[in-house]
Order: C-alpha cells, then sequence, then structure tokens
C-alpha cells in the first residue's frame, strides 16, 4: 500500500519546524504597520479623486456653457469704433467698384457720417453709432434665412452692410469671393483700423444679374468672427476672410435629478469563534457573564436583538456623460435619510447609571457614554441619520441603437453622515449605545444595480449599495456594515447632442 | 491566554496578540515553508507573506477546524504563488504532458532523522517535489493539486509517481550507505 509510506512521511514532517530569524516578525510589523497607513491614505486619495473629478464636472459645465452661448446666438456684432471705421468706408468703396448702390442711388461721401449709418442700420442703428466701447450687440435674428445661409458658407457671424445686405438672403446659393484686392485697392488709404477679425466679402447675387434695381446688385457683406472682443490690431489684413475654429463634436451629457427609496439595514458578515452570530446578535450577555456585577444586578437574561430593517429617502443631482456608445460615467451629489429600528432594554441615563456602568467592564478608552441600553427586548427605539454622498458611477448599455436602453451601472461613494442618533451594539460587553467617539461618520460605499432608461431620457433603476467599513469603529463587535437595497428614477433636466 | 481569546485580541488590532500568535505558530510554519523552496531565504520570505495574510484575513477562519490547519493552509497557498511567480523556481516548475504511471507500491523504512528526510525532498527537482509535498505530505488529492498546479489530472499523477520513486530510491541508496558504514565499523 503507498499510503504507509505517506503516513509515515506525513507524521515526521508535521512535527519538524525551523525556528525563524528574529528579523522576520519585525519586518511582517512593519508591513503591518504600513497597511493600516496606506488604508487612510486610500481613503484621502479617494476623496482627492472625488474632488477632482467634481472640479473637472463643473470646470467642463461652465466651458460647454459658453460654448454653447457662442453656438446658439446666430449674429454678434462687435460694436467698435473700427467696424464704425468699416461702415463709413465701405459704402464709398463699393460705390467705386460699381458692386453695391444706396437704395437711394446716391453716391455716399465718404465723409457723410449720417448716410453711412443709413446703410448700416439693416442690422441696427447701434452697431454703427460710433461707440468706441466693445460691447457685443446680439443682432436680432429676424431673418433667420440669412443666418442659415452663411451658415452654410461656414461663415460664423457676420455683419452686413449696405442697402444690398438684405439682397444677399434672396441671391442664395451663389458662393462667395473674397472681395480682398478690390476693397483694398479701394479702401486701404481710408481704412487705417480694423478689426483683424473682420474681413470683407463680395456676394454676387442673381438679383444683381437680372434686376435693374440698382439698389440691388452684389452686397458687400463684413464677416466677423465670433470673438469680437479680442484687441484689434492697428493694421488691415484684407487676405484674412476667417472662418469659425471648428469645435470638436461633443459627446453627449446631461444633468439629472434624482430620487430614490428602499429599504437600509446595518449586516454583519460571518463570525468567529466565542461570538454570537452578527445577524442575530442573540446570546450577547455571554460577553459580560463573567463579570459578577452584573449577574448579581440582571435578574433575567438579556439578549442584544438584531437591528430592524429600515428604510432610506434620498434626493439629489446627478451629472452624466457619455465615454463611447455603450460607456457612461456619472458623478453628483445626494441626500439621504436613514432609518431603522433597534430593540433595546432599559437604559441608564443618570450619572449614577454611567458609573455603574463602569462595572460592565467598558475599558476601550475610546469610547464615551452619555447613555446606553441594556439589552432585551423591552422598546424599540428608532436610529436616523442623514447621509450626504458623493456616488461616481460607470454604467454600461446593453443596447446602445435601442430607444429604451437597458444600462447596469456600478461605482464607489463616499459619504458623510451628520446629525445622525444610531445606537451602537457592542457584544463585548453587551449594551447597546450612541457614542460620536465610535461611530464613523464617514464611509466609503460600492454600489450596483441595473437601470432603464426610456426615450424620453428619464431612467428607473435599483441599485444595492453596501459600505467598505463597519457603522462604528473596527473595534467594536459585531462587525456591522451599511447595506441599501433602493429604487430609485433619474429625471433629465437638460443636455443635449452637439456637432 | 486561550486561542479564542487571542484570535479576537488579534482582530481588535492589539499587536501583542498578534506577536503572540506568530510566536506559536511560526516554527511549525517555517518548517513547512522550508520543504517547499530551495533556500532558507526563501522559505523565510514566504513566512513573512504568509503571516500577514494569516492577520489580515484572520476574519475569514470561521473556527470549524483548528488555526494551526487554517495557518498551513495559507503557508502552502503562498509557497504555490511564491513559486509560480519566481523564475528560478518557476521555470523548473513547467513539466510536459507525460501521462505515464510509472506506479510502485514499495513503503521502504525510513532510518533517518526528520531534518535529513526533509533535505532529501528538498534534494528532489522543483516540481517533483511540490507534488510530494502537496500530495505526500499535505494530503491533498490529485484533482486538488491538478487544479491549485493548474496542471493536468493525469500529468500530476505521473509527476507524483515518479517523485516518490525517486525519493524511495534515494532512501534506498542512504540507508545502503549506512549499511556499508556499519559492515565497514564491524571489519
Amino acid at each position: 500500500m503507498q499510503e504507509e509510506f505517506e503516513n509515515t512521511v506525513r507524521e515526521r514532517m508535521h512535527t519538524f519546524g525551523i525556528q525563524p530569524s528574529h528579523e522576520v516578525w519585525g519586518e511582517i510589523e512593519a508591513v503591518l504597520n504600513k497597511k493600516k497607513h496606506r488604508r487612510v491614505f486610500v481613503g484621502w486619495w479617494i476623496l482627492l479623486g472625488l474632488v477632482v473629478l467634481g472640479g473637472g464636472v463643473l470646470y467642463y459645465q461652465k466651458d460647454s456653457i459658453s460654448r454653447e452661448g457662442l453656438n446658439q446666438h446666430p449674429i454678434i456684432i462687435a460694436d467698435t469704433a473700427s467696424n464704425t471705421h468699416i461702415a463709413k468706408n465701405l459704402a464709398p468703396a463699393a460705390t467705386e467698384i460699381g458692386v453695391a448702390s444706396p437704395p437711394n442711388n446716391k453716391t455716399i461721401s465718404p465723409n457723410d457720417d449720417r448716410q453711412a449709418q443709413q446703410h448700416q442700420t439693416t442690422v441696427g442703428d447701434d452697431a454703427v453709432a460710433g461707440r468706441n466701447n466693445l460691447t457685443a450687440k446680439k443682432v436680432n435674428p429676424a431673418s433667420a434665412s440669412k443666418t442659415a445661409f452663411f451658415a452654410k458658407m461656414r461663415m460664423p457671424t457676420i455683419i452686413t452692410s449696405g442697402a444690398g445686405a438684405d439682397k444677399i438672403t434672396t441671391g442664395t446659393n451663389t458662393p462667395v469671393e473674397p472681395l480682398t484686392q478690390a476693397v483694398a485697392a479701394t479702401t486701404n488709404k481710408q481704412t487705417p483700423t480694423v478689426n483683424n477679425e473682420v474681413a470683407l466679402a463680395k456676394v454676387p447675387t442673381q438679383a444683381a444679374q437680372t434686376s435693374n434695381d440698382t439698389s440691388g446688385g452684389n452686397a458687400v457683406a463684413i464677416i466677423d468672427s465670433a470673438v469680437a472682443q479680442q484687441p484689434a490690431p492697428k493694421t488691415f489684413t484684407p487676405t484674412a476672410v476667417e472662418t469659425k475654429p471648428a469645435i470638436a463634436p461633443q459627446k453627449k451629457h446631461a444633468w439629472y435629478v434624482t430620487l430614490s427609496a428602499g429599504t437600509t439595514r446595518t449586516v454583519s458578515f460571518g463570525q468567529f469563534n466565542g461570538t454570537p452570530p452578527g445577524n442575530t446578535l442573540l446570546g450577547a450577555n455571554l460577553a459580560y457573564a463573567n463579570v459578577p456585577a452584573v449577574t448579581a444586578l440582571n435578574f433575567f437574561k438579556y439578549d442584544i436583538t438584531a437591528p430592524g430593517t429600515g428604510f432610506n429617502i434620498a434626493f439629489g443631482a446627478l451629472y452624466e456623460r457619455e465615454l463611447s456608445a455603450r460607456w457612461k460615467i456619472s458623478g453628483g451629489l445626494s441626500f439621504n435619510y436613514l432609518s431603522n429600528t433597534q430593540r433595546v432594554g432599559s437604559s441608564f441615563k443618570s450619572a449614577l447609571s454611567v458609573a455603574a456602568g463602569n462595572l460592565y467592564n467598558i475599558t476601550t478608552p475610546q469610547i464615551t457614554l452619555d447613555s446606553y441600553y441594556q439589552p432585551g427586548r423591552d422598546a424599540l427605539l428608532v436610529n436616523k441619520a442623514w447621509q450626504a454622498q458623493l456616488p461616481v458611477n460607470v454604467g454600461y448599455v446593453f443596447n446602445p441603437k435601442a430607444k429604451t436602453k437597458f444600462l447596469l451601472n456600478g461605482g464607489l461613494s463616499v459619504a458623510w453622515l451628520f446629525n445622525s442618533q444610531w445606537l451602537i451594539p457592542d457584544t463585548r460587553y453587551g449594551k447597546l449605545y450612541y457614542s460620536d467617539a465610535v461611530f464613523n461618520n464617514t464611509t466609503f460605499n460600492w454600489q450596483v444595480g441595473p437601470a432603464i432608461q426610456l426615450p424620453n431620457q428619464w431612467k428607473f433603476g435599483l441599485q444595492y449599495q453596501q459600505s467598505f467599513g463597519t457603522v462604528a469603529k473596527n473595534y467594536i463587535t459585531p462587525k456591522l456594515y451599511w447595506q441599501h437595497i433602493s429604487i430609485y428614477t433619474a429625471i433629465p433636466l437638460g443636455g443635449k447632442k452637439r456637432h | 491566554m486561550q486561542e479564542k481569546e487571542l484570535i479576537r485580541e488579534c482582530l481588535n488590532g492589539s499587536r501583542s496578540a498578534q506577536q503572540h500568535l506568530y510566536n506559536k505558530y511560526a516554527e511549525m510554519m517555517l518548517g513547512t515553508c522550508y520543504r517547499y523552496t530551495k533556500s532558507l531565504a526563501d522559505a523565510e520570505d514566504i513566512l513573512q507573506d504568509g503571516f500577514i495574510k494569516v492577520f489580515t484575513r484572520l476574519h475569514q477562519f470561521k473556527g470549524n477546524g483548528e488555526l494551526g490547519a487554517w495557518i498551513r493552509r495559507i503557508m502552502v497557498n503562498t509557497a504555490i504563488t511564491y513559486i509560480q511567480k519566481h523564475n528560478r523556481y518557476k521555470r523548473e516548475m513547467q513539466v510536459d504532458d507525460v501521462a505515464v504511471h510509472p506506479v510502485s507500491d514499495e513503503n521502504p523504512e525510513i532510518h533517518m532523522d526528520t531534518k535529513e528526510l526533509v533535505e532529501l525532498i528538498r534534494a528532489l527537482p522543483v516540481s517533483y517535489q511540490v507534488v510530494f509535498n502537496l500530495v505526500g505530505v499535505e494530503g491533498f488529492s490529485h484533482v486538488e493539486v491538478a487544479k491549485m498546479l493548474n496542471m493536468n489530472e493525469n500529468t500530476l499523477r505521473s509527476q507524483y509517481n515518479r517523485a516518490r520513486m525517486m525519493l524511495i530510491n534515494k532512501l534506498k541508496k542512504n540507508s545502503n550507505a549506512l549499511e556499508n558504514q556499519a559492515y565497514a565499523g564491524r571489519i
């Protein structure tokens, strides 16, 4: 039989030992100390990451709003002195090259400000009012087709000038040609100062070819960049027909208001020898059975019962951004109200009682008790706490092309508990007590859950959340962890797909 | 201090309790680690890693069996991880999938002290050393060990039988040498 040999070897080997060198324990101790510190550091790093993420989201949001603003305002006129010069000088220039005439077929003198203004007033008198400040004016986009036309021509913002400007919209499909040479030839003496963001273009129209109307013909447009408030250089650059700087297509993003409700409980996982199971906490009196004074005081057996299952309700705001068609990332802030119940016995609140409580062998220096409760089945106390939470989630969309999408979300969160009144069961001493010194105000959590997103962007989901850390400090037994199961809805506030 | 109390104190983070636990089991566990390695320094490295795991996972100990056995299991797992991670062992652990079973039912008597027996096991090629330790000494089944070492079960059986035969041959050689020495002494 093979086994005989193996059994002999096994017996010998299990009695074999070698004394390790002293350095081994030193190194183990060093690693354990480092791990303790690292645990603290990890918490700070996560917090820092959340702050940076939150800041980034806010910064991006601010930036995107300003960009969005530029996109949505069709025409912006830089109401500058230099534009006034242009206004003055274009009419004669146009007249000289024979492409634009005033409506009354009257030649405009370069020195005649009033007449120059009349031609400018197609976009509003203020545009050429000769102001020297740099206030940007939004043009009433009554002629939306004008905007559309120039958008097609990749001209971002336009100042129209001259009576023929209105004709631009009817002239339609003719290409825009730079008028640089002609204008430079005719106006370089007369345009000492212009904004380099301003350029000129000639727009020949069909009307000019088909109509005898002298007010028709070619129109002159002044193309301005969106950023009209930049400092104006002193020289005119005639070749610059500038187009709007292309903004890269942005991914979809959105803000949501979130509402949720569900169950909350504090739960213990596993147990070790000699302690009562965390889920029932029965038999906790064993922990102080060795103290004679306590045994004498208690005329009947007390048990700590498990904390009951309670509820949570929450509201908050959530910002979500698409990383790709399938992946999304979101972050936000929510406020939760948590509550559950705990069966307790008689309470000790007087100084005498607390002094008597010292007999209960509470020696852990970190615990300071204002009051405590005997474990038992006499009364039901309600625990309650407020929680501010910063969640960061990553979502995966299973069917990105469908109208109704199915998602799986998961992530981490950090939560601060405040204004809380939460009984801490301590089976080491068979007690339930309130103690700010022992209660963990900051907890890190993980959460996961499926969700459905309707075509109108509303979301409904289920979320399971559990804390990494315990309700009370780590040395308190049983180690109770927060556990929340909630259903939630996310109501979209805004955001869009921009291209 | 009783073991249960010791565990409780360790879980509460008491460093002195942890040291107490270490002192209680370190010697025996270093013996285990030593059987899996080719040097004492490597064995001490494994012991260190293993005890760190013990202290960080002590809450997982359910108290169903002996604490010593639980710690030994952690040490064995740590040793396997160490061997699979370090090149000087890893290279020798790569074995061909040869499913030949040289079976031997020999059960020779062991005429040597434990330390010498341990050195004989350590003198085996790494793959034989590990397989013999896991199956022959720790008592894991072939299926379990095949999973642990990510090995084909037949290959594992073959490896174990070869390891066993090699060890028995070494034992025989050793006892022959001892007999010759004794005979020579009589002359």
